[in-house]
């Protein structure tokens, strides 16, 4: 039997209690009833010798012995504690006695020292025992002295009796309450031990749901005592509950993240391969160019950028990512190219100063197609597994910059917002957005510069975002803290400062902002304008963990949200604003436009009027 | 009920007297007339008195149980043997002889409430054949409580003083010697032999009080004193150790051992003393029942091979039943063997084995043919009150003894004449030369 260690305390501390009461008890008794018994004994011990000597007197004087002895007789064999009786004449000589096998020394020693007044004396005889012995002097002691031995055994021999009885009596009750005890142990610990033992079984279990529903199903009669214990098996019951749903959700997650790595492995497979097939192209375009300046030099110089990312959708919806030279989706329509796809996002850049702009269709609409896509030849490598060796570094990074872009099937799950962006750096311009448990996060980036290192540097920012974000680190001051401290660093190494906007789109729609070096456009419902710096939010990255208070706007009310980071420092102020006012224009007098659209037309008129061409612009709009 | 007997004896003898019936009717056993006598037994006979028209009822108390049995049922077979032929005869003027008997295991106790039971219940003729000291001394005051109903105690087996001394002497009519009697002739006897550093073991009651006390005043007046004394609990077995007590008396150097108990502690004190290898001279006075004692050690001799049954001296109270020249034991070996099935009610269990001969069932027979003879003395019609009479009468019967028994209104006691035994041959022989002890 297995005993539970909440009752082995419990018993544990029965045991002292009542030991300690057993005690207490035993010494208060045996001392009380000493005292009682031997002052009994005295009396009864006076009244026998009293009534002996009395009746002796004329046995003495005129009876033989065996008439005396007769007498004594009747006492010791009534009992009363009377271990012994003995009659001693005037001379100190026996006359009659009770003692077996023989008279004791002690005895003649006592009556001899007998006087003529009564007298109790404690005598030890050996094999016998304790004994009072008190005498009385029959006529004064002229005739003689009665003697009557009262046995002490007997009080001792009555102690341990009632000692042992009230023992018996505390073991009794002991055992009953201890009986009791174990089983009101047993109903609080059996429950919890069954507890105990389904919490083991549902940590260690495999299969832990259908464990768990096993678990809860066989804690329901627990879980209906109407005490703590039930109280305690409703919450673990609950708890597990709320568990499965977690990891019924979990596995929601899990399946979704592996269908999300399965995309990203793809589409990784596809960028290498498009990116070989790509470079293959341009390297024979570079060919021709050639051939034909040499033909004829006016001819238009081939672009070495990357135009366009095309995202579709394979009938398994497993979304494919197709990038398409802008300069071959303009310029050669050839046969060989795939199907035009409709785009959903669309990434300018800026062709170089020195591209023959006749050759460049700047035109940023792209059409997304439902699902068909013609997989796309790919290139052969060289043995060693490197890219082609005229492939452009910017390009490369521009590519990759592309990938960390939401997928399709991200995009496709905001269903409440319009979503557009501009990137007019290829470097070091990017935008990026993230759902993360309900919650959307829009960011800017800009970092100045042109060559692959800003690029690399904006993908590091990038990607510290994605990772604070995903990792769930919502310590505002710990995210904001960590990105400043990069940005910083960012700025060291490159030298190149690094503008950031950024933008927290939560459950209850409430709205943060935050940001460096760039700016914010909120258009409300009313097409009412404000042009917020993250500076007036008093919300310099990282010094500050109060980006969503400090920031708090009710999205509901909002019609659109430009960011707009251009990292152009040396810029006059004068020009930024004239920059933003034209984007205030634009934005307020176009309500209707789609994101797109008014990304777009930012797009094109800060280039085209102003000649801006770095910066970096995401347009947010409620679908209407 | 019985007040209504009574008060109709005393009617119809108020009228009886009234009629000119002499006066000594009630007082005197002799039938005044027949026609009287028979009204006055058939009105009072069956239920007054222990008396009846067919019957005459003794009750008697001893130890039937225990280890002091060997004594009741050998003194109650002794008895019976002779009533039983004075009633297979006729009995005593028709009348049967019948002795209502209780155990009282030779304790106090039940002996009083056995003696109450047989005054009050059974209203028994008289009480006879007790056993014991501690037993009778505890009942003499009964005899007083009932001594308007001249209740009297006959032939008690026991040889205190109690109840030949005052104030129960005129209730208790005794045939056997005293205890003083018999240790004196011990103690004197010793004392020729030289030895006079005497030891006593007796029992620790007023029995073994009575004898000590007799020792005592014995060895007082040759100018000496008790040797060593040691004891036993009353009714302590043969089986038990005695090696202590023995010890005790062998430590105070004494030359004679007197024992005052009954068989069984006594046989015991003589085995564990022989084992001892020690060989003094051990006497015993009449109650102890020489021939349990003599049985016990005669098995206890087979097994140990150690003479146990050497250097004993028995006082006896009667004469040896081994006499055959005295009439009375002629008459009591015919009747023992005549009636030797006879055991008190409920004791035929095959625990005890009855003896064929013993100084208990002879001292038994001569105290019911003592008895026979005295009612026989209070003519047709016995009655308590003639009984006093009636054997006070007695002078110089001759029971077939050897000794006339005389009895008096100051002399309560038959027998004065104590005869010594030894062991011979197994058996209880009497003492022809004391010398084989001297010293």
């Amino acid at each position: 039997m297995r005993m539970s260690k909440l009752f082995q305390r419990q018993l544990i501390r029965e045991v002292l209690l009542f030991a300690l009461l057993a005690i207490i008890m035993s010494f208060f008794f045996s001392t009380t009833l000493r005292s009682r018994l031997s002052e009994e004994f005295i009396n009864r011990g006076h009244a026998i010798s009293d009534s002996i000597a009395s009746s002796s007197i004329e046995l003495i004087l005129n009876r033989d012995a065996s008439t005396i002895q007769s007498t004594i007789d009747q006492f010791v064999e009534a009992g009363n504690g009377v271990g012994y009786v003995y009659v001693a004449n005037h001379q100190h000589e026996l006359v009659a006695h009770t003692f077996v096998p023989n008279v004791p020394d002690e005895i003649y020693e006592l009556m001899a020292n007998a006087h003529d007044d009564s007298a109790a004396r404690d005598v030890t005889i050996p094999g016998q025992g304790n004994f009072l012995d008190i005498t009385t002097p029959i006529l004064e002691g002229s005739v003689g002295f009665a003697h009557v031995g009262m046995d002490r055994n007997l009080i001792d021999s009555t102690i341990r009796s009632v000692i042992l009885t009230q023992v018996g009596l505390i073991s009794l009750i002991f055992l009953i309450s201890a009986g009791i005890a174990y089983t009101q142990a047993n109903q609080i610990s059996k429950p919890l031990i069954r507890l105990a033992e389904f919490a083991s079984q549902v940590t260690s279990t495999k299969n832990f749901s259908q464990t768990a529903v096993d678990a809860s199903k066989e804690l329901a009669p627990i879980a209906q005592r109407n005490d703590e214990v039930g109280q305690l098996t409703q919450n673990f019951q609950q708890m597990l509950q709320e568990v499965i749903e977690r990891e019924h959700k979990l596995e929601l997650r899990s399946l979704e993240l592996a269908q999300a790595n399965q995309e990203i492995t793809d589409l990784s497979k596809r960028l290498k391969v498009e990116n070989i097939r790509l470079e293959a192209k341009l390297g024979a375009t570079r060919q021709q160019n050639k051939s034909r300046r040499r033909e004829s030099p006016s001819r238009v110089k081939v672009e070495d950028d990357i135009r366009d990312i095309i995202i579709v959708e394979p009938t398994q919806n497993i979304p494919t990512m197709v990038a398409e030279n802008a300069l071959e989706s303009t310029t050669s329509k050839s046969s060989e190219d795939p199907p035009i796809i409709e785009v959903e996002v669309i990434q300018q850049s800026e062709p170089t100063t020195e591209i023959q702009t006749e050759s460049v269709d700047e035109s940023p609409s792209k059409s997304i197609t439902e699902p068909a896509v013609t997989p796309v030849a790919e290139p052969e490598l060289i043995e060693d597994g490197t890219l082609i060796p005229e492939l452009n570094p910017l390009d490369l990074t521009y590519y990759l910059q592309q990938l960390l872009l939401p997928t399709a099937y991200e995009i496709r799950r905001i269903d409440n917002l319009e979503i557009a962006g501009a990137s007019t750096n290829k470097s070091g311009d990017y935008y990026d957005w993230l759902m993360q448990y309900g919650q959307i996060q829009i960011g800017v980036i800009s970092i100045r510069g042109r060559r692959p290192v800003h690029g690399m540097l904006m993908l590091m920012t990038s990607s510290v975002m994605r990772t604070l974000l995903t990792s769930d680190e919502n310590e505002q001051s710990l995210f904001l803290t960590s990105l400043q401290h990069l940005m910083r660093e960012n700025q060291q190494s490159s030298g190149q400062s690094t503008s950031l906007a950024l933008l927290d789109l939560r459950d209850d729609n409430n709205l943060a902002l935050g940001g460096q070096n760039s700016q914010i456009i909120i258009v409300d419902e009313q097409s009412e304008v404000s042009l917020i710096d993250p500076y007036d939010l008093d919300l310099p990255v990282g010094l500050r963990n109060h980006f969503k208070d400090s920031s708090h706007i009710h999205f509901q009310a909002i019609q659109s949200i430009v960011l707009y980071s251009n990292d152009r420092s040396d810029l006059q102020s004068q020009n930024k604003s004239e920059q933003l006012e034209k984007i205030k224009a634009i934005v307020s007098d176009q309500p209707q436009a789609s994101a797109k659209e008014l990304s777009d037309h930012i797009t094109a008129e800060l280039k085209q009027t102003d000649g801006v061409n770095d910066f970096t612009l995401l347009v947010i709009k409620q679908k209407l | 009920m019985r007040l209504l007997y009574q008060s109709l004896f005393v009617g119809v003898s108020l009228l009886l007297v009234a009629c000119g019936v002499g006066s000594n009717t009630i007082s005197t056993p002799a039938p005044p007339t027949q026609a009287v006598v028979n009204t006055s037994s058939t009105l009072t006979s069956s239920a007054m008195g222990g008396i009846s028209d067919k019957e005459i009822v003794l009750g008697m108390s001893a130890a039937f149980q225990g280890a002091a049995q060997g004594l009741g049922i050998e003194l109650y077979r002794g008895s019976m043997a002779y009533f039983e032929e004075v009633n297979q005869a006729g009995g005593i003027n028709g009348r049967n002889i019948v002795i209502k008997h209780y155990d009282d295991g030779y304790n106090p106790a039940p002996a009083i409430n056995n003696t109450i039971s047989l005054v009050e219940n059974d209203d028994v003729f008289l009480l006879f054949n007790y056993v014991g000291t501690p037993t009778v001394t505890r009942i003499l005051p009964l005899l007083s409580r009932y001594q308007d109903r001249s209740m009297y105690l006959f032939f008690p087996f026991t040889g205190a003083q109690p109840q030949r001394e005052p104030p129960y002497d005129d209730l208790v009519f005794n045939l056997r010697a005293s205890y003083r009697q018999e240790t004196a002739g011990l103690v004197k006897n010793f004392i020729d032999l030289d030895r006079k550093k005497i030891g006593v073991f007796y029992q620790a009651d007023a029995y073994g009080q009575s004898g000590w006390d007799g020792v005592k005043r014995s060895l007082s007046s040759f100018g000496l004193e008790i040797a060593g004394e040691a004891t036993y609990t009353r009714n302590t077995p043969f089986e038990e150790d005695y090696s202590t007590q023995v010890e005790t008396l062998r430590d105070a150097g004494a030359e004679a051992i007197i024992m005052i108990g009954a068989y069984q502690a006594c046989a015991g004190f003589i085995r564990d003393a022989r084992d001892a290898e020690w060989d003094v001279p051990i006497a015993n006075v009449s109650f102890v029942g020489s021939e349990s004692l003599l049985n016990l050690l005669s098995e206890a001799e087979e097994k140990s091979e150690t003479a146990y049954t050497t250097n004993l001296v028995n006082s006896q109270v009667v004469p040896s039943y081994e006499d055959t020249s005295l009439p009375a034991v002629l008459e009591y070996r015919e009747l023992m063997d005549k009636h030797a099935s006879i055991l008190p009610t409920g004791i035929d269990n095959g625990v005890y084995t009855p003896l064929s001969y013993s100084f208990v069932s002879f001292e038994g027979y001569l105290n019911a043919k003592l008895l026979v003879e005295v009612i026989s003395r209070m003519g047709e019609f016995p009655e308590r009150e003639g009984i006093s009479t009636a054997i006070e009468g007695i002078e110089e019967l001759d029971l077939g003894i050897g000794v006339p028994i005389s009895f008096g209104p100051n002399k309560h006691q038959g027998l004065q004449t104590i005869y010594y035994t030894t062991v011979e041959e197994g058996r209880f022989v009497p003492i022809t030369d004391w010398q084989v002890w001297k010293r």
